[in-house]
C-alpha cells in the first residue's frame, strides 16, 4: 500500500519534468521562429529600391575574380610589400617575445603550486579581466593615450599576449606536482633555484610551443592593427590598396601573401602542439 | 636520535590523525613503521621534519625540540634529513647525474643554484654515489626513461649527496616489483650498518619489515599499538595491527 503511494508520487514527479521540459522546449522555438522571421523580413526590406540583387551578386564575383585569379603588386612594388609583411612579421614577433617574458613572470605568480594561494587567484582573475577585452581594443585604449600608430599596437598587442600566456604557461607549470615541487623546498631549496632547476626543464617545450603559438595569434592581430590603428605593416597596405585606390589586383596579392605566411605557420604550430602540448 | 613524545595531530576538529605517539629511534638502525591504510604512517613520518605542523608533543632530534625552531633552525635542522618518496620525485626531462647534484642545492648561494654551477668534488662524489647504486651506465640519461626501480635509486642518491643523518622514506617500494623493492631495500640496510645512519621506513608489506626492519612501530587508527623488534612481531601481533 505506502509503497504504491511512493510509486504514484513518484510517476507524478515524473510527469510533472515532462510537462516543465515541453514548455521550455515550446518557449525556445518559438522565440526562434519569431527572430527567424523578423531575420528574413528585415533582409527583405533593407534592401533600397534601386539595389539589384543579381547584378550586385555578380560585380562581387567578378571582383573575386580580379582579386584571386589577376592579383599584382599594383602601385607597389613587390619588394614594397614583402617589407610591409616584415613589419607585421616584426611587430607580432616583439611582443609575442615581450608577451612570453611577461607572461612567464605572472605565471610564476599564478601557478598554484608555487604561489600563495591568495597570490594565485588574485593574478588569475586580473589576468582573466586584462584577457576578457580583446585585442584590438587594448590597441585603441592605448591609443588614447599614445595616439593611433605604432606605439599603442605594440604596447596593446603585448599587454594581451602577457594575459595570454600567464594563464597557458600558468597551466603547464600546475602540471609540475606540488609534492615534486616539496621534495626539493625540503632539501632546503629556495624558490628561485627551484624555478631554475625543476620548473623550467620541466615545462621548457611546452611553454615554447604555446609561445609559438601565440606568435601565430599575433600576427594575424598585428595585421588587423595596422589597418585598424594605421600601424604600418602588411594590413596597413590591404586598408589603402582596398579603401583607398580601390586596387582589387593588389588586394588579392596582399591577401596572397597574407595567406601563405599564416598557412606555413599553422603547419608548424600544428605539429608543436601535437609533440609537446598534447602529449 | 630520535624520539617523540605524546604526539598528536588532527587535521580537522573531528578526527585524530596521530593520538600520543611515543617512540624512541636509534641511530644506526631501520626502523619501519607498518599499519592499515589511514593509520596515520605518512602523517607521522611528515611530522618528523615537520612538512607537518603538528597540534601538540615533542619531537627531539640530537635532544632539541624541531617543534620550537626558527626558519634558520630548521632549515639546518632539516639538511640533516634526507627524504625519499613513494613517486620519486625526480624532474623527469632532467638527467640522473643532474637530478642527483640537486641533493646539494640546499646548502647553495642561490644564484650558483640558478646557474647550475657544481664544484669537481661535489660532481665526482655524486658520480661516485650513482655507481654505487650501481646506475653507471645511466648517469647521462634522462630519468623519465629509467624503470621504477631505477628512479628510486636516483631518489636515494640524491638524499645522500646532502650527507644526512636521518633519512626518512614513505613506502618507498610500493610501485615497485619484487624484486627492485629487495634491491632497494639492501642499499637502505647497507647505510644503515655501514653509515651508521638512522633509517625511518614506512611500509605496506610485514614481510618486508621483518626481515629488514630491527625496529618495528605498528599504528593503528593513529595509535601504536606495537614496538618492538621484529623477532617479536608474531600473528597476534599482526593481528592487533591489522584486524
Ligand atoms: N591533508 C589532510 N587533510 C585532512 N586529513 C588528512 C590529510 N592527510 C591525511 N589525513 C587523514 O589522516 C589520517 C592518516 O592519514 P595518513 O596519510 O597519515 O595515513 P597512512 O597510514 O599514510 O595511509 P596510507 O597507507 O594509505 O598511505 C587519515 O584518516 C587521513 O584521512
Ligand atoms: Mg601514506
Amino acid at each position: 500500500m505506502e509503497q504504491r503511494a511512493v510509486i504514484e508520487s513518484q510517476v507524478r514527479v515524473r510527469a510533472k519534468k515532462k510537462r516543465r521540459l515541453n514548455r521550455r522546449k515550446l518557449t525556445i522555438n518559438s522565440v526562434l521562429t519569431v527572430l527567424g522571421i523578423l531575420t528574413i523580413y528585415t533582409l527583405a526590406t533593407i534592401v533600397p529600391a534601386h539595389f539589384k540583387v543579381i547584378e550586385a551578386v555578380n560585380e562581387f564575383m567578378g571582383n573575386l575574380k580580379i582579386m584571386f585569379l589577376s592579383p599584382n603588386v599594383g602601385n607597389d612594388t613587390f619588394s614594397k610589400l614583402l617589407s610591409a609583411l616584415g613589419q607585421s612579421i616584426y611587430l607580432a614577433g616583439l611582443t609575442t617575445i615581450a608577451g612570453a617574458f611577461g607572461g612567464f613572470v605572472m605565471a610564476l605568480l599564478s601557478a598554484n603550486n608555487l604561489a600563495p594561494r591568495w597570490l594565485s587567484q588574485i593574478m588569475k582573475s586580473l589576468m582573466a579581466s586584462i584577457r576578457a577585452i580583446p585585442t584590438i581594443l587594448w590597441v585603441l585604449i592605448y591609443s588614447v593615450s599614445l595616439g593611433l600608430g605604432a606605439d599603442a599596437a605594440v604596447i596593446g598587442l603585448t599587454f594581451h599576449s602577457v594575459a595570454y600566456l600567464a594563464k597557458v604557461f600558468a597551466n603547464s607549470i600546475e602540471e609540475l606536482p606540488q609534492d615534486t615541487i616539496e621534495a626539493l623546498k625540503v632539501g632546503g631549496i629556495g624558490i628561485l633555484p627551484i624555478i631554475a632547476q625543476a620548473v623550467i626543464p620541466t615545462v621548457k617545450s611546452r611553454l615554447l610551443s604555446w609561445t609559438f603559438i601565440r606568435f601565430e595569434i599575433n600576427f594575424a592581430n598585428a595585421v588587423v592593427v595596422g589597418a585598424a590603428a594605421g600601424a604600418g605593416g602588411i594590413g596597413y597596405q590591404l586598408y589603402m590598396a582596398s579603401s583607398f585606390y580601390f586596387d582589387f589586383h593588389e588586394v588579392g596579392m596582399i591577401i596572397y601573401l597574407i595567406l601563405a605566411f599564416t598557412f606555413g605557420l599553422e603547419l608548424v604550430s600544428r605539429r608543436l602542439r601535437a609533440k609537446f602540448i598534447e602529449a | 636520535m630520535l624520539a617523540v613524545n605524546e604526539l598528536s595531530k588532527s587535521y580537522d576538529q573531528e578526527a585524530m590523525s596521530l593520538k600520543d605517539i611515543s617512540m624512541e629511534i636509534e641511530k644506526g638502525e631501520i626502523t619501519v613503521i607498518i599499519g592499515p591504510s589511514g593509520a596515520g604512517k605518512t602523517t607521522l613520518l611528515r611530522s618528523l621534519n615537520q612538512l607537518i605542523k603538528d597540534d601538540q608533543g615533542e619531537i627531539l632530534i640530537d635532544g632539541l625540540d624541531v617543534r620550537t625552531l626558527n626558519r634558520s633552525k630548521m632549515r639546518q635542522m632539516r639538511r640533516k634529513i634526507g627524504m625519499v618518496f613513494q613517486n620519486y620525485n625526480l624532474i623527469e626531462p632532467l638527467t640522473v647525474l643532474e637530478n642527483v647534484l640537486h641533493g646539494t642545492l640546499g646548502g647553495k648561494p642561490t644564484l650558483l643554484g640558478i646557474l647550475s654551477i657544481y664544484s669537481d668534488k661535489e660532481q665526482q662524489e655524486a658520480l661516485a654515489l650513482i655507481k654505487e647504486m650501481g646506475l653507471e651506465e645511466f648517469a647521462f640519461k634522462q630519468c623519465k626513461d629509467l624503470s621504477g626501480g631505477q628512479k628510486q635509486r636516483v631518489g636515494i642518491a640524491r638524499a645522500l649527496m646532502k650527507h644526512p643523518q636521518i633519512i626518512l622514506c614513505d613506502e618507498p617500494v610500493a610501485s615497485l616489483d619484487p624484486k627492485s623493492a629487495t634491491l632497494v631495500m639492501d642499499i637502505l640496510r647497507s647505510l644503515a650498518i655501514e653509515k651508521k645512519m638512522t633509517i625511518v621506513v614506512t611500509l605496506h608489506q610485514v614481510e618486508l619489515a621483518k626481515e629488514y626492519a630491527d625496529h618495528i612501530i605498528g599504528l593503528r587508527a593513529g595509535s601504536v599499538v606495537f614496538d618492538g623488534p621484529s623477532s617479536a612481531l608474531d600473528v597476534a601481533a599482526i593481528r592487533t595491527i591489522y584486524d
